[in-house]
């Protein structure tokens, strides 16, 4: 299963792109982070809280362009072909 | 007013310098209302040459989710015209990279009555600061840079 990851801000600079594909066994957010976090690893400093186990309080996921609220958002499953980002907090001009 | 090439700015993300205040505001002249109006009251936010902790700022870059940002835009749009004597609102955030004294964001409201368009216009901005996903990366003199939060 593939999902496209998007790249904004702080993590366009990291990963050096805009988006790219990421193939996914157990289409987990854990399984998603893991890779990601192996690839580039700035990207765990800048979301990942090891106290928690989780995602930072303050970064949010966005699937398909859409927010996701839910308290549980490290927990979420994705289906093939998802558009998946995660944002940090907004500063606007 | 002559309709003539005249085209309706539509609130939302755009590139630097794509859109001028008046663009927009022809275009709010040509709403179909805007007769009820007695006020249009901008907003321009701009760079400034120092950073939140006094800083100084060489220049600006604003990255934006655009899908995502039109998208609170455009409800941001939508609550603000439900308040009563708000006959339109139109916001455009640019994105690129900016120098000093660029034009980041305008914020137009026409209102029926200037005390109605002012608390809109002041509401419109607090929203638009914190609910639309946009970034901005501050390069200092010294050519470091960091991304605000």
């Amino acid at each position: 299963m593939k999902v496209e990851i998007l790249y904004f801000a702080n993590f366009k600079d990291i990963t050096g792109k805009d988006r790219e594909f990421l193939e996914l066994k157990k289409n987990t957010v854990e399984e998603l982070t893991s890779k990601l976090f192996s690839k580039y690893k700035p990207i765990k400093n800048l979301i990942w809280d090891d106290e928690i186990k989780n995602l930072k309080g303050n970064i949010s996921i966005v699937i398909n362009d859409k927010l996701i609220t839910d308290k549980n958002k490290g927990k979420m499953a994705f289906v093939d072909g998802d558009k998946v980002a995660f944002l940090l907090p907004f500063a606007g001009g | 007013m002559n309709n003539n090439n005249f085209t309706q700015v539509k609130s939302g993300i755009y590139e630097k310098n794509e859109i001028t205040l008046s663009n927009i505001l022809v275009s709010l002249k040509n709403h179909p209302k805007i007769k009820d109006a007695g006020s249009i009251l901008t907003f321009t936010g701009i760079v400034r040459n120092t950073s939140k902790n006094g800083e100084q700022i060489r220049n600006l870059e604003i990255d934006a989710y655009e899908e995502l940002a039109n998208k609170s835009i455009y409800k941001i749009c939508k609550e603000i015209k439900e308040i009563p004597g708000i006959v339109d609102i139109i916001i455009v955030h640019f994105k690129g990279v900016f120098d000093i004294k660029d034009e980041l964001v305008h914020v137009i409201v026409a209102s029926s009555h200037r005390e109605e368009g002012f608390k809109a216009l002041r509401l419109a901005v607090e929203k638009y600061k914190k609910e639309i996903a946009v970034w901005k990366k501050e390069v200092f003199s010294d050519g470091s840079s960091e991304w605000a939060h």
